[in-house]
C-alpha cells in the first residue's frame, strides 16, 4: 500500500523495479501487487512527492509512505479542479491561501488585493458589501464586464452587475454590488488565479481569467474537528474631502433680514444650498431650527459659527461581528464539513445594517468503487439603508461635500421630523411658518433620507454541486456532476411623502438560476520516463433570469404606507422581463510529461450558443502550453545554488457568444397614453449577423528558485488580442439608433508580471518572508469598426471614450487654452478660457501596480503588512467640481481669497479656434483682472474640465496583521488557539490627489475613473479569535 | 441540441417583433413634443432665451451657461422620433408589410406616409433651427448629402447637410405631403392614436401648408424666390383659418404622461421657473409698444402670494437669483402648468401674423392674430376683440411684438423669430440693469452679465457625443458654418 503524509492511500503511484521495466501502478485504495525477487529495489514515485526506494525482503506486504516534495513540486488547482504539479504547467497560476482571509472582509476578494501580480482590485467603500472590481491583465472586452469567471469547487458563479446605468456612470444610484460578495471568507481554503491560457478549458466566460476558489473540506483524519472563529471589526469613515470652516450658507456676505411678529432678525439665505455666505463670526441669527414653533429654540437667535457637531457627527463607527462554527470529520470512506457563519454589520451611516447567514456543507462518501460528493452553500443576506452614490438627494456626499451650508449642526439635524410627520430641513424654502416655506427646497435632511427614504434588500442564494465519480480501471475514471447557482435578489426602495423628490415605492426582484451539467472521462498513465493524462468531457449550461421591476406611477397617496397600489398607477421599468441562454460544449485535453523535465499540454473546446445566429453558433478554440524544467538538465542539476529553473510558453484562444436577444430587431413598449398603446424602436439596433468573439493569448516566462529556496523569481510576458467583440457600438444618433450591436474591435493587452519572493531570514525562531508583485499592462485599441474610430463609453458627468490607437478609458473634456509660451489664456472677464472642442485629458488606466507583502514569524507571533501601490492613471471628480462651485471645499476659503479676490495666473490673448479643434493664440498681454472668489471657483466648474481631472497614483498601507498562536498540549481539549488583530486601509502613505481618495468604484463594470460622490474607503480595525477542538 | 431549439431559446419573450403603425405614431408625436418642451432644452433653454421665463435660483442658464448635455439629449431624442417616423414609412412602403400596415382603421399607405413626412419636416426644422447644419434625410429627395437615418446599408457617421439644402427640402416635403392629404382630405389616418388631429387628413394638410408659411418666411432674405413660391402656393392650398385648426399635443393627466412643465415642477417638486419681469411688465402695459393691460396676463402667470403679478428679474447674478423666493413672484399660470396642457406645434395666431408680415404688415391679419391668441387662452370673444381693436396700427414692431406675446410656451419658435427679426426690442441686453433693490446700504443695481457669449445665443453647441463618434463630419460642419460656440449665426440668420 502506498500512503501519503496523511496516511491516505495514493492512487496511480508508479511502482517500478529499479533498473528494469517491470512495474505497475497503485489502485484507488493505494494497493499494488508485484512479484519480485528478494532484495529487489522498488522505486515508488508520484507527482508532488519525493520518490522513495524500498528494498524488498521476503515480506508479503509492504507499506510505503511518501513524503511531499518541497515547494518546487507544489500542487495547484487548475481548470476543472484538476490538481497539477506547478512545475508541469506552461502558464502562471498564482494561488493565495485562505489564511490571508484572516481579515474577513465583507467582500472576500478585497483581501487578495496586492497579492497577485496583474490583478487589480478596486474595492467599494464600506462594510455594506457593494461592488469590487477585479481586473486581470487589463481590459480585454471594450464594453463587456471584463470580470473573471468565478468558480467555487467547480461551480461557476454568477457575478452579474445588477447596478443601473446611472449608478455605473456615477451620476446617481446605489451600488448594490456584484454577486461575488456572497462568498464567505471563513469557508475558503485556497484561491487560485488562472490568468492566461490556463483558463481555456473553461470556455467563453474565462476569457478574462478564472478565479478558482476551493472551500475547506473534511480532513480524512478519522476524528472530528470543531473550530470556532469569532471576530469583531470596527470601521471608520476617513479621508473625507476637506471642507472650509469660515463661511456659512448663502450667496452674499450679508445676512438677509426678516421681520417676524414685529421683531427684525438676521436670517439665513434659504435660496442657497451653498456656502458663499456670511463669515462665521458669531453674529446672532435665526437658524433653520429657530423657525419651528413649538420647539424651545423658536425665534431664539443663535450665533453664526462653525458647528460643534459637523458632518463627522453623521458618520458613526461601523461594527461588524462575525462568528463561524465549523465541524469537520471523517469516518471510513465518508468525510464531511459543515460550517455556519453569521455576520452582523452596523453601517457607518445611520440606519444602515446588513445581516448575512451562510450555511455550507461539503461531503463525500464511497459506495464500493463509486464516490459521491457534494458541496452545498446557502447564503441569506439582508440589508437596510445601503449608502447612495452620485447626484442623489439621498447621498451624504452630495448633501455635505458637494452642496450645503457648512454651519449646519448635524446633531441638531438628527431631530429630523416634526410632530406632524414632515421633515425639518436645514434647507427650508423660506423663513416663514407656512407649509410652502417649511418644505425642503433642494436637499433633504440627511437623517430624513436615512430613516425615511431608504432601501431594503434581501438575497437568498443556493449554490453547489452533486457528483459521482467512479474508476473504471487503474487509469480511467468517469464522473458526472450537476452544478447549480440559484438566487433571488430583491429590493424595496422608497422615497417618503414630504421628501424633496416626489414620493415613490419600487419593488425589484431578480430571480436567477444557472445549471451546468458536466460529464468527464479522465485517464492517467505513467511509464518510466513518460506520463500521459487526458480527459474528454461535455457541459450543458442553462441560465435563466427573470426580472420584475415595478414602481408607483404617481406620488404616494397615504404617507408611510409602502405598497405599489398606494398611487395612481404602476409602471414597469426597463429591464423587466425574462432572459434565457444555453450553451452546449464538448472539450478534451491532454498532458504529456517526460522525465519530470518536459511537459506539453493541449486543450480543445467546441461551444454551441443559443445567443448567436444559427449559421454561426458553433465555434471551437484550442490551447497549447509547454514547460521545460531546465534545472533537471545534467549540467544545471549540479549547480548548488540553483534549486529549480523553468521556462514556459503557451498559447490559447477563447471564444465568446453574445448577450441574449441581440439578433432580431424588436420594438420596446412604453406606458400607454390615455389607454392608447405606444411602441417604439429601441435605442440599440440589433444585428442578425453577429459572430463569436475571440481572445487569443501568448504567454511566456521563467521561474527560478535559488539559494535553497530563499529567493524566487517568476517573470511573465503576455500578449493578448481580443477581436470581433460584440459591442453595442455608439453611433451618431443621426443614424436613427444610438447604438448598434457589432462585431467590432481589436484590442491588445501586453504586459509583464514579476513576482519576487524571498526569505531573507529563516531560522528556528525567526522567519521573514517577503514578496513583491509588480505588473505592467499596456492596453491599446488597435481598431474599432469601419468608419468608427471613437467609442463613447460614458457621457454623463464627463466623456469617457475608447479611441483607436490609444489606450482604453480616455477622459475627454475641455482643456485650458495655452499661449505659445505655455501660459494659460485668460478671458477678458479674468477667468480661464476653455477650448471650444473636447480634448484628451488622460486615461483612467494605471501605468503599473505594485504589491509588497511581508510576514514575520517569531516564536508564536506572526506579523504581516502589505503595501499596495498604483502608479499612473487619472480620474474625474464630480465631488471636487461641485464642491468648488458651491464654496464647500477648503480651497474656496483659503488665503483670504473671499475678501481679496484673485488675479489668476495666465495671460490675455486673442484666440482663433479652428475647425479641427486647434487654435492660434496671438497678441498676448498680461492679465490684471481681479475676480471674486465665487467667479474664480465657478470657473473651475464651467471652465476647463482639466480642473476636475486628477492623477490617481497612490501608495497605501493596505493591511497590517498581528497574530499569536498559543502553545497547547497536543492531547488537550483545545487543539489550537489563535488571536489575530488586523487593520485595513489605515494609512494613505501617498496620494497624488489631495482632495479625493483616488480609489473608488461605482460598479464592477468597465466605466471607471468617474467619481460621482463616493464614500471614501474606510479604515477598518478588527480582532479574530480562532479555536479548534 | 438542434439549431431550431437554440434559436427558440433566443426568441425574446419581452418585446414584440411587429406592432401596428398607429402605436408608433403616438410614440413619435409624444417624443417630438417631450423633446421640444423638455425641462432642460425648453425650460432652462429656449424659454429663457426668449425671456418668457426667468430662473429664481441657479441663474446660470439665463446667463447662457448652457450645459452641452442639453444638446445631446435634444439631438438624440429628435433622431429617435425621426427613426420611428421612418419606420412607419418603411412599413407602408415595403411590399411585405404594406398591406398589414394599412389594415383596419390605420389608414392608407399613402396617407400614413404623408403624415409621417409632415412630422419629420417639423422635427428636422426644429433641429436645424437649433444647431444649423445637421445630418438630414428626405423621403422625396435622395440627395447624396442627405445621409441621416441610413440603415441597410448602415451609415453610423452621417455627414451634415447644409441648412440651406435642408430648408429647401423641408419645404418640398411639406408641399408633397400636403398635396397627398388634400387629395384624400375626407379620409382618416391613424385614428385616435393621433393625439394631434385624431386622424383628420384635412387638418394635417392645413398644418403642412401653415408650416410652409413659417419656413418660407424664415428664409425670405436668403432665398426670396423659393420663399415666394412656397408662401403663395401654401396660401392658395389652404392654411389654418381658426384655432380649431391648431396643431397641438394635449398631454394626459395620468403618470407618467403629464406635460413637461408639470413634470418639471409638480412631479419634480421644484419651483425653479418663474415668469420673467420682461413678459409680466409688457402684459401689464408698462413695457413695450402696447400701453394697455393684456388680458392674457392671468393666463400666462400666477399672481404671487400677495395676489399681485411680479415678474422675476431676468438674468440676475447667482447671489441675487433667490432673493425673491418663489412665493414672492409670479410662477407660470395654472393652464400652462396643468398636467394635460396642450403644447402647441403651430397655431392659427402665428399664421395670421405670418400673413400680416407677408402682406407688408397688414392690419386686418394682425388684429385677427391677436384675437385668435386671446381666445385660444380662454379669453371671451368680446374682451379679445376690444383688446385687439384698441391696439395701435400694424407695423413691423407691433406685429412682431404681438407675435412674440402669442408664441408664449413655444420657446424654440419665439427664440428663432427673435434671432431672425431682432424683435421685440425691449428684451434685456448685456449691461442692462434688470433690478434695483433697496437695501439698508442703499440701492443695489443688478445688471445682466452673460457667462458665455455677448447676447441672446445664436444657436446651441453640437452634442458632445458627435464630437466623440462623428468627429470628422462635425469638424466639416464647423469649417462651413463657424466655430461650435453659441455666438455663431446660422445660415438663415447671417
Amino acid at each position: 500500500t502506498v500512503l501519503d503524509e496523511n496516511t491516505q492511500p495514493i492512487a496511480g503511484a508508479s511502482v517500478l523495479v529499479k533498473n528494469t521495466t517491470q512495474g505497475t501502478q497503485t489502485k484507488s485504495d493505494g494497493t499494488f501487487s508485484l512479484e519480485v525477487a528478494d532484495n529487489s529495489v522498488l522505486v515508488i514515485s508520484y507527482v508532488g512527492y519525493q520518490p522513495k526506494e524500498v528494498v524488498v525482503g521476503d515480506e508479503q506486504k509492504i507499506q510505503v509512505s511518501l513524503v511531499p516534495d518541497n515547494q518546487l513540486s507544489e500542487v495547484v488547482v487548475t481548470a476543472l479542479g484538476i490538481k497539477r504539479e506547478k512545475k508541469a504547467l506552461g502558464y502562471v497560476v498564482q494561488d493565495v491561501s485562505g489564511d490571508v482571509l484572516n481579515t474577513r472582509p465583507t467582500n472576500a476578494l478585497s483581501a487578495i488585493s496586492g497579492k497577485v501580480a496583474g490583478l487589480q482590485i478596486i474595492p467599494s467603500g464600506g462594510n455594506m458589501g457593494g461592488s469590487t472590481r477585479v481586473l486581470l491583465r487589463g481590459i480585454k472586452s471594450i464594453t463587456g464586464n471584463n470580470q473573471p469567471l468565478y468558480v467555487i469547487d467547480g461551480t461557476p458563479i454568477d457575478n452579474a452587475d445588477l447596478n443601473t446605468a446611472s449608478t455605473i456612470g456615477g451620476s446617481a444610484g446605489k451600488d448594490v454590488g456584484n454577486m461575488i460578495q456572497d462568498l464567505n471568507p471563513d469557508d475558503i481554503e485556497n484561491i487560485s488565479v488562472l490568468k492566461g491560457p490556463s483558463a481555456a478549458l473553461y470556455g467563453s466566460r474565462a476569457a478574462n481569467g478564472v478565479i478558482l476558489i476551493t472551500t475547506k473540506k473534511g480532513n480524512n483524519k478519522e476524528k472530528t474537528e470543531i473550530s470556532l472563529n469569532t471576530g469583531i471589526e470596527l470601521e471608520q469613515i476617513v479621508r473625507l474631502p476637506k471642507r472650509q470652516k469660515l463661511y456659512g450658507q448663502g450667496y452674499s456676505t450679508e445676512f438677509p433680514q426678516a421681520t417676524i411678529n414685529g421683531t427684525t432678525y438676521n436670517i439665513v439665505d434659504y435660496a442657497a444650498d451653498e456656502s458663499w455666505g456670511p463669515r462665521l463670526d458669531g453674529t446672532p441669527v435665526l437658524h433653520w431650527y429657530n423657525l419651528d414653533p413649538g420647539y424651545p429654540e423658536y425665534l431664539n437667535p443663535e450665533p453664526w459659527l462653525y458647528p460643534e457637531h459637523d458632518v463627522n457627527y453623521f458618520f458613526r463607527t461601523g461594527i461588524a461581528n462575525t462568528n463561524n462554527l465549523a465541524i469537520a470529520g471523517s469516518s471510513g470512506k465518508t468525510s464531511y464539513r459543515l460550517s455556519y457563519t453569521n455576520k452582523n454589520v452596523r453601517g457607518t451611516v445611520p440606519n444602515a445594517s446588513l445581516g448575512r447567514n451562510t450555511l455550507s456543507f461539503s461531503g463525500s462518501t464511497g459506495l464500493g468503487k463509486v464516490t459521491i460528493s457534494s458541496n452545498l452553500n446557502y447564503v441569506k443576506n439582508n440589508s437596510t439603508g445601503r449608502p447612495w452614490t452620485g447626484a442623489s438627494n439621498r447621498n451624504i456626499m452630495l448633501e455635505a461635500f458637494q452642496w450645503g451650508g457648512v454651519q449646519v449642526d448635524y446633531k441638531k439635524l438628527s431631530d429630523y421630523k416634526r410632530p406632524d410627520g414632515t421633515p425639518r430641513p436645514w434647507n427650508r424654502t423660506g423663513y416663514r411658518d407656512t407649509p410652502g416655506d417649511r418644505a425642503t427646497r433642494f436637499i433633504d435632511n440627511p437623517y430624513w433620507s436615512a430613516y425615511e427614504s431608504y432601501l431594503e434588500e434581501s438575497r437568498d442564494r443556493l449554490y453547489g454541486n452533486v457528483g459521482v465519480s467512479a474508476p473504471i480501471n487503474s487509469w480511467l475514471n468517469l464522473s458526472g456532476k450537476v452544478y447549480a447557482d440559484i438566487y433571488q435578489y430583491q429590493y424595496q426602495d422608497r422615497i417618503a411623502v414630504y421628501s424633496r423628490s416626489q414620493s415613490m415605492y419600487q419593488e425589484y426582484s431578480n430571480n436567477f438560476h444557472e445549471f451546468n451539467y458536466e460529464f468527464l472521462a479522465t485517464a492517467n498513465k505513467q511509464w518510466t520516463d513518460f506520463s500521459l493524462s487526458g480527459l474528454v468531457g461535455g457541459n450543458i449550461r442553462d441560465a435563466n433570469r427573470r426580472v420584475s421591476d415595478l414602481q408607483t406611477g404617481g406620488p404616494l397617496v397615504v404617507p408611510n404606507y409602502y405598497d405599489l397600489r398606494n398611487s395612481s398607477g404602476i409602471l414597469a421599468n426597463n429591464g423587466h422581463g425574462l432572459f434565457r441562454e444555453q450553451v452546449y460544449s464538448i472539450f478534451g485535453s491532454f498532458s504529456a510529461g517526460w522525465k519530470n523535465m518536459l511537459y506539453l499540454d493541449g486543450t480543445l473546446r467546441n461551444d454551441w450558443w443559443s445567443t448567436l445566429p444559427t449559421n454561426n453558433n458553433s465555434f471551437y478554440y484550442p490551447s497549447l502550453t509547454s514547460s521545460f524544467v531546465f534545472s533537471e538538465l545534467e549540467g544545471i542539476r549540479n549547480i548548488p545554488w540553483i534549486d529549480y529553473a523553468k521556462f514556459r510558453l503557451g498559447w490559447a484562444e477563447v471564444g465568446n457568444g453574445a448577450a441574449p436577444y441581440s439578433l432580431a430587431q424588436l420594438y420596446s413598449s412604453l406606458p400607454a397614453f390615455n389607454g392608447q398603446p405606444s411602441y417604439t424602436q429601441p435605442d440599440i439596433m440589433n444585428n442578425p449577423n453577429l459572430k463569436p468573439e475571440l481572445t487569443s493569448t501568448w504567454e511566456t516566462g521563467f521561474e527560478f528558485q535559488l539559494f535553497k529556496n530563499r529567493l524566487g523569481l517568476d517573470v511573465t510576458y503576455y500578449n493578448n488580442r481580443s477581436r470581433n467583440q460584440t459591442i453595442a457600438v455608439p453611433t451618431s444618433d443621426a443614424f436613427g439608433y444610438q447604438q448598434k450591436f457589432l462585431n467590432a474591435g481589436l484590442i491588445t493587452n501586453k504586459g509583464f508580471e514579476v513576482i519576487l519572493t524571498g526569505a531573507p531570514i529563516k531560522n528556528d525562531r525567526f522567519e521573514w518572508n517577503s514578496s513583491v508583485n509588480w505588473s505592467l499592462n499596456r492596453n491599446k485599441i488597435a481598431r474599432l469598426y469601419e468608419g468608427i474610430s471613437t467609442l463613447e463609453l460614458n457621457n454623463t458627468l464627463v466623456s469617457l471614450v475608447a479611441q483607436e490607437g490609444e489606450s482604453y478609458g480616455q477622459i475627454r473634456g475641455y482643456d485650458f487654452v495655452y499661449a505659445p509660451d505655455g501660459q494659460r489664456v485668460v478671458q477678458e472677464d479674468g477667468t480661464y478660457l476653455r477650448t471650444s472642442q473636447m480634448t484628451d485629458l488622460g486615461t483612467v488606466l494605471p501605468d503599473y501596480l505594485v504589491g509588497f507583502q511581508n510576514s514575520f514569524k517569531y516564536k508564536n507571533f506572526t506579523l504581516g503588512f502589505l503595501i499596495d501601490a498604483r502608479v499612473g492613471g487619472h480620474f474625474f471628480s464630480q465631488t471636487y467640481k461641485v464642491g468648488m462651485y458651491a464654496g464647500i471645499l477648503d480651497r474656496t476659503a483659503a488665503n483670504n481669497i473671499r475678501e481679496t479676490g484673485i488675479v489668476v495666473d495666465g495671460v490675455k490673448a486673442d484666440v482663433q479656434f479652428n475647425p479641427d479643434g486647434s487654435y492660434n493664440v496671438t497678441n498676448t498681454r498680461p492679465n490684471d483682472t481681479r475676480i471674486s472668489a465665487q467667479t474664480w471657483a465657478r470657473n473651475e466648474y464651467n471652465g476647463p474640465t482639466t480642473f476636475s481631472v486628477f492623477d490617481a497614483t497612490f501608495v497605501k498601507l493596505r493591511e497590517i496583521t498581528l497574530g499569536y498562536n498559543f502553545q497547547l498540549k497536543p492531547d488537550g481539549v483545545i487543539k489550537t488557539l489563535g488571536i489575530n488583530a488586523y487593520g485595513r486601509n489605515l494609512w494613505n502613505i501617498y496620494t497624488k490627489s489631495k482632495y479625493i481618495d483616488p480609489e473608488f468604484t461605482n460598479s464592477g463594470g468597465n466605466i471607471q475613473g468617474i467619481e460621482g460622490g463616493n464614500l471614501p474607503i474606510p479604515a477598518t480595525y478588527g480582532l479574530n479569535v480562532n479555536v479548534k477542538f | 441540441c438542434s439549431d431550431e431549439k437554440l434559436a427558440e431559446i433566443n426568441e425574446d419573450p419581452n418585446r414584440p417583433g411587429n406592432v401596428p403603425t398607429p402605436t408608433i405614431l403616438l410614440t413619435a408625436e409624444k417624443q417630438i413634443m417631450d423633446n421640444i418642451r423638455n425641462e432642460n432644452f425648453s425650460l432652462r433653454g429656449t424659454m429663457l432665451f426668449a425671456q418668457y421665463y426667468s430662473q429664481n435660483i441657479y441663474t446660470d442658464q439665463s446667463r447662457y451657461d448652457i450645459p452641452r448635455s442639453y444638446s445631446d439629449v435634444f439631438w438624440a431624442n429628435s433622431y429617435k422620433a425621426l427613426n420611428n417616423l421612418n419606420q412607419i414609412i418603411k412599413l407602408n412602403t415595403d411590399e411585405l408589410t404594406k398591406s398589414v400596415a394599412s389594415a383596419g382603421t390605420a389608414g392608407s399607405n399613402a396617407n400614413q406616409i404623408a403624415i409621417a413626412r409632415i412630422l419629420k419636416a417639423f422635427t428636422f426644422h426644429s433641429l436645424t433651427d437649433v444647431f444649423g447644419d445637421v445630418p438630414y434625410e428626405s423621403y422625396g429627395n435622395k440627395d447624396p448629402e442627405f445621409e441621416a437615418l441610413q440603415q441597410n446599408p448602415d451609415n453610423y457617421t452621417p455627414v451634415y447637410a447644409s441648412q440651406e439644402k435642408i430648408y429647401v427640402d423641408i419645404l418640398n416635403e411639406l408641399k408633397a405631403a400636403g398635396d397627398t392629404l388634400l387629395k384624400y382630405k375626407g379620409q382618416n389616418t391613424f385614428g385616435s392614436s393621433d393625439i394631434i388631429y385624431a386622424g383628420s387628413n384635412e387638418k394635417w394638410a392645413k398644418f403642412a401648408q401653415s408650416l410652409r408659411l413659417r419656413l418660407s418666411t424664415r428664409i425670405r432674405v436668403k432665398l426670396p424666390a423659393v420663399s415666394e413660391e412656397h408662401f403663395s402656393d401654401a396660401l392658395a392650398k389652404g392654411v389654418f383659418t381658426s384655432n380649431a385648426d391648431n396643431a397641438a399635443f394635449k398631454y394626459s393627466s395620468g403618470a407618467p404622461n403629464e406635460a413637461p412643465l408639470y413634470r418639471a415642477t409638480v412631479t419634480a417638486n421644484r419651483k425653479d421657473f418663474a415668469v420673467s419681469h420682461v413678459l409680466v411688465n409688457v402684459l401689464k402695459g408698462e413695457l413695450g409698444p402696447f400701453k394697455t393691460a393684456d388680458p392674457r396676463l392671468p393666463r400666462y402667470a400666477l399672481p404671487n402670494e400677495r395676489q399681485i403679478y411680479i415678474g422675476q428679474p431676468y438674468g440676475l447674478p447667482l447671489e441675487a437669483g433667490g432673493i425673491n423666493g418663489p412665493t414672492a413672484i409670479s410662477l407660470p399660470g395654472a393652464i400652462v402648468n396643468a398636467p394635460d396642457f396642450a403644447e402647441v406645434l403651430q397655431e392659427y395666431a402665428e399664421v395670421a401674423f405670418l400673413i400680416a408680415e407677408y402682406n407688408n404688415w397688414d392690419d386686418a391679419s394682425y388684429r385677427k392674430g391677436v384675437e385668435a391668441s386671446l381666445t385660444k387662452w380662454g379669453i371671451d370673444g368680446a374682451t379679445a376683440k376690444s383688446y385687439a381693436d384698441a391696439l395701435p396700427a400694424a407695423n413691423k414692431e407691433n406685429v412682431l411684438t404681438q407675435k412674440y406675446l402669442a408664441l408664449y410656451t413655444q420657446g424654440l419658435e419665439a427664440w428663432s423669430e427673435i434671432r431672425r427679426t431682432g424683435y421685440p426690442i425691449f428684451l434685456v441686453k448685456p449691461g442692462d440693469v434688470v433690478w434695483s433693490r433697496q437695501t439698508e446700504n442703499g440701492i443695489v443695481n443688478y445688471t445682466f452679465q452673460p457667462i458665455f457669449g455677448n447676447g441672446i445665443p445664436k444657436r446651441l453647441y453640437y452634442p458632445n457625443k458627435e464630437q466623440n463618434v462623428n468627429r470628422e463630419h462635425y469638424q466639416q460642419a464647423l469649417a462651413r458654418q463657424g466655430d461650435d460656440v453659441i455666438t455663431t449665426a446660422l445660415w438663415w440668420n447671417k
